[in-house]
């Protein structure tokens, strides 16, 4: 499996306003993501900027457009999850060190990964609504 | 698309194509790795292991310890847990790489690529339905779908479910 810029990321449900739309979909890792192993064999040679390394949605996201014709679905569970509050608002917490920044990391990397993409659009992204 | 309900006939679905948990953590976070395999045994469908994915040094200005233990007792317990370490912090992305010794250790490889991986993060209580519910979505579904519960989106879908919803979530707290 190739990285290219020619993403096609079919039926996006999540997030289509993600990264200004240049995505058309994003995942969110907390309650979980789902998906065959192989669709991440290239993931090693990715490129993620350093204002992203606590930016990890945003970073997986920008790996999943790349890949071709990836095709992220929501899915409901049928149980619920908990935080465990002895860490999941403690200073060790990934969530609270983007909190206590005001989510400036993400803005950050979600700048970075637009100039990225940018850079190497090609004449036309394809959405969604090209599938 | 509407939100995709997990309900199948797992043992089908499956086959033999196994299932696993990857997560990363941190040093200041070790003490809550009992907790991780907990959740995972109370699962109605166990991984078959656990890859916990970490770093062989991090740094000192963010955190105490410069590396993560693991009591020893926590590698013999079931589902199994596999450490994989990476030579350098990658920060919270680090949890895919699990997919990395998953690649490099499942033969055939044909198996390996089609192995189902389940991502989470190591401060979360999941239900007892969290591995069937996304290995259950991933076995009937192509092969290149991804599955996530979260998004912008995943307001709406509450709200469609008849579920409480959450904090309205605006571009900020999409990202966590």
């Amino acid at each position: 499996m190739s990285l290219s810029t020619r993403a096609r990321v079919l039926q996006s449900g999540i997030d289509r306003d993600c990264l200004g739309r240049l995505l058309s979909s994003c995942v969110m890792g907390f309650r979980g993501i789902g998906l065959r192993a192989g669709m991440l064999e290239a993931l090693g040679d990715l490129h993620v900027p350093s204002e992203c390394f606590l930016a990890d949605d945003l970073a997986i996201s920008y790996y999943l457009a790349l890949v071709q014709r990836s095709t992220v679905r929501r899915l409901r569970l049928r149980t619920k999850y908990k935080f465990d509050n002895e860490f999941a608002w403690s200073n060790s917490s990934i969530n609270t060190f983007h909190r206590q920044r005001k989510f400036g990391v993400n803005r950050a990397c979600a700048a970075s990964l637009r100039s990225l993409m940018r850079a190497s659009k090609p004449d036309k992204q394809p959405t969604s609504r090209d599938a | 698309m509407a939100p995709q309900h997990a309900s199948c006939d797992i043992a089908q679905q499956l086959g033999s194509t196994p299932v696993y948990f990857l997560l990363s953590s941190t040093p200041d976070r070790a003490a809550r790795l009992p907790r991780v395999l907990a959740t995972m045994r109370r699962q109605s469908l166990q991984p078959a292991a656990i890859v916990l994915s970490i770093a062989s040094t991090y740094n000192t200005t963010r955190f105490v310890n410069s590396s993560y233990t693991i009591a020893p007792e926590l590698l013999n317990q079931r589902p199994r847990l596999l450490v994989h370490t990476v030579p350098r912090d990658l920060g919270p992305i680090t949890k895919y790489a699990g997919v990395n010794y998953l690649l490099a250790h499942l033969q055939p490889a044909s198996l390996a690529r089609r192995a189902i991986v389940v991502v989470g993060d190591d401060d979360m209580f999941y239900g007892s339905s969290f591995i069937e519910d996304y290995a259950c979505a991933v076995a009937s579904g192509p092969e290149n779908a991804v599955y996530s519960v979260n998004g912008r989106a995943a307001s709406k879908m509450q709200r469609t479910d008849g579920h409480s919803p959450r904090s309205k979530l605006g571009a900020q707290t999409l990202l966590r």
